[in-house]
């Protein structure tokens, strides 16, 4: 992992939450990010696929954000994004922010421990490349 | 309109598979990859895909309910034809377990179809497609609708001009199975344990409209993927034979040898050292290399017992120069094809002149257990291939000496080679002297002497009869009378 991945990740949350966010954009910002993740994902490693990856960076991030172990998925393998949107949306701003920050890199590294970064990145590249709300409001200024 | 349609051969990127299937796969045709777990399928439809998919030629690979994805890129990124950026441009993976989980054979179908509507593939994997079948039965026993399904997959496959392949797990071919029937290729992947050592070999069951080589071939992984070792026969294209060889012979480097085979060996013959442990047989084979490095010719030696490169002859210096190529391989798992692939390789390489194979004993051991009953055979297929490059080739083989009778090969393999060249140890005042004899050029006049050699810092220096010595096949030879025993080409008193 280098600096520009943990760095990607940071910036790809934060273009969807703008400056100084208060819990609640924080938590839609997290769930936007994680809807095109799995998006990406969702052709090649299926619905369960990217279940158990959740599963498991929410126990690995609840260790140190233990609030965040709420939102794990079911055994039916469910992901309940409104779940973890609440969840998150119920911290302060900063705990919020650290948290869904936390989340996205946990989710990210453990996807490259399994399949490496640079298949990693390719497979998250159409997202990447993809416009953020944040680029259209650049763009139209 | 009487043409006939011209299929074409799609080049499977896997080495020596072609040969197999008879000049590559057929386009559009809708094959069956199947074998028991581990054999190397998957493999071998991930080598397929990368070497085929282009961005005008794109490919889905679809994974169901077998190993899951991301276990699969994991390990088949190891290989060195995965290329990372392909994916999701000229190769897109799609996983249907969940259509699998809930909507059966006919979810299965639909999204099949429609991912490729969306992007029309040229080359369609599913993978495992065994499960499918398995998801098939769970609910009411057999589902009368899987061969519906395989009919339905099949023309769609075709329709949309992508050449397919199921990916499945079976462990025999027998029965009637809707698959099989289907199926214009059947590509059947086996491995066979045997003590420590594992074969892998790959059959070509059935593959429509061309001839392929029938049998069972063997292959091995690394970190290329797989590598199929044809049969030498039809890998190994023989030119035509070099006018300048007819008639010519071959100087062994021993000039009293040269001698006793009647003006050296012939070009292009093969020769059979057989002789005990330690009777000079490598030595021989030395001289041999070194005389054709002497005189500008390339060799190939293949060692199976002592490493060339340790040799004290002069053989590793002509290795470290390049004039003398090797073949060393110490494995236990070796099949002859793969051994005869890699020695056909380096004398084309090298247009070698002359090859060593020393020893056949050594080779044997080489070759895994699964393969030693079929030996003879395959030495029989090796010596023809190899005889069909124009080399000259000598083959050393250990064998002990047995005083009862005249043998020379262990094999029986006496017969297959053009000349045979034997040593012998004899016990004489009790000493333990050497003997040499040419016991066949095949079509041509040779020594039937009975030639005392000694070995020394220069090699094998070879001496006259021991004429004064009667019985000398015995092994414990008795004396003439009235002979003094001198021999002044090795400087050695009789006895």
């Amino acid at each position: 992992m280098d600096g520009q991945q943990k760095l990607w990740i940071a910036t790809f949350l934060s273009q969807r939450s703008g400056k100084n966010p208060g819990a609640a954009e924080t938590a839609d910002a997290l769930i936007a990010a994680w809807q095109d993740i799995a998006a990406a994902l969702h052709s090649i490693i299926g619905r369960q696929g990217i279940a158990a990856l959740y599963d498991r960076s929410v126990s690995l991030t609840s260790r140190k954000h233990p609030w965040l172990a709420g939102s794990r998925a079911g055994t039916d393998n469910f992901m309940d994004s409104e779940a973890l949107r609440s969840v998150v949306a119920q911290q302060n701003a900063s705990d919020a922010a650290a948290g869904a920050g936390e989340f996205l890199q946990t989710f990210y590294d453990v996807l490259i421990s399994l399949i490496g970064g640079a298949l990693c990145e390719q497979l998250l590249l159409p997202i990447r490349e993809a416009p953020t709300h944040a680029d259209h409001e650049i763009r139209n200024l | 309109m009487s043409k006939k349609v011209d299929i074409h051969r799609l080049a499977t990127g896997v080495p020596g598979l072609d040969e197999i299937l008879g000049g590559g796969l057929p386009e559009f045709s809708f094959n069956l990859i199947a074998g028991p777990p581990g054999s190397g399928k998957t493999t071998l439809a991930h080598q397929l895909m990368f070497a085929l998919a282009t961005a005008e030629r794109p490919a889905l690979y679809f994974t169901v309910l077998g190993e899951p994805p991301l276990k699969m890129l994991r390990y088949q990124q190891q290989f060195d034809f995965f290329d990372n950026a392909a994916i999701n441009r000229s190769i897109r993976f799609v996983n249907l377990s969940d259509d699998t989980l809930t909507g059966g054979l006919d979810a299965v179908l639909q999204r099949i179809g429609a991912e490729v509507k969306t992007h029309s593939p040229a080359l369609v994997f599913v993978d495992s497609f065994r499960s499918l079948i398995a998801v098939s039965k769970s609910e009411d026993g057999p589902n009368p609708t899987l061969q519906q399904f395989m009919q339905q997959l099949g023309m769609l496959m075709t329709s949309w001009e992508a050449t397919t392949f199921l990916i499945g797990e079976y462990f025999n071919e027998s029965g009637s199975n809707p698959v099989f029937t289907v199926a214009d290729g059947l590509i059947w992947l086996r491995q066979v344990v045997q003590r420590n050592s594992v074969i892998r070999k790959l059959e070509i069951m059935k593959m429509r409209g061309q001839a392929t080589t029938p049998g069972l071939h063997t292959f091995r992984i690394n970190n290329a993927g797989l590598h199929v070792f044809a049969p030498a026969l039809r890998a190994y294209a023989p030119g035509k034979a070099d006018p300048s060889l007819t008639n010519t012979r071959v100087s062994m480097g021993i000039p009293r040898l040269d001698e006793m085979l009647g003006g050296g060996m012939p070009s292009g013959y093969s020769v059979l050292v057989a002789g005990p442990s330690g009777s000079g047989k490598s030595i021989l084979a030395a001289a041999f290399l070194a005389e054709g490095a002497r005189r500008g010719e390339t060799g190939v030696i293949a060692a199976f017992e002592q490493s060339p490169k340790r040799s004290r002859s002069g053989v590793a210096e002509l290795i470290d120069s390049g004039r003398i190529a090797v073949v060393e391989n110490h494995a236990s798992d070796l099949s002859i094809d793969e051994i005869l692939l890699l020695l056909l390789t380096e004398i084309k390489r090298t247009n070698a002149k002359r090859v060593v194979i020393d020893s056949l004993s050594g080779f044997e051991l080489a070759v895994a257990p699964s393969f030693r009953e079929d030996f003879r055979e395959s030495l029989s297929r090796m010596v023809t291939a190899l005889a069909s490059t124009g080399a000259t080739v000598l083959m050393t083989c250990e064998m002990e000496d047995r005083y009862a009778d005249l043998r020379f090969s262990p094999y029986g393999t006496a017969f297959m080679t053009d000349s045979i060249i034997v040593q012998r140890y004899i016990e004489v005042d009790s000493h333990l002297r050497r003997l040499i004899a040419v016991v066949k050029v095949r079509a041509s006049a040779h020594s039937h002497e009975l030639r005392e050699f000694a070995i020394n810092d220069k090699g094998i220096v070879i001496g006259d009869m021991l004429r004064d010595q009667e019985g000398l096949l015995g092994g414990r030879p008795t004396k003439k009378r009235g002979d003094t025993g001198v021999d002044p080409a090795i400087g050695r008193k009789g006895a």
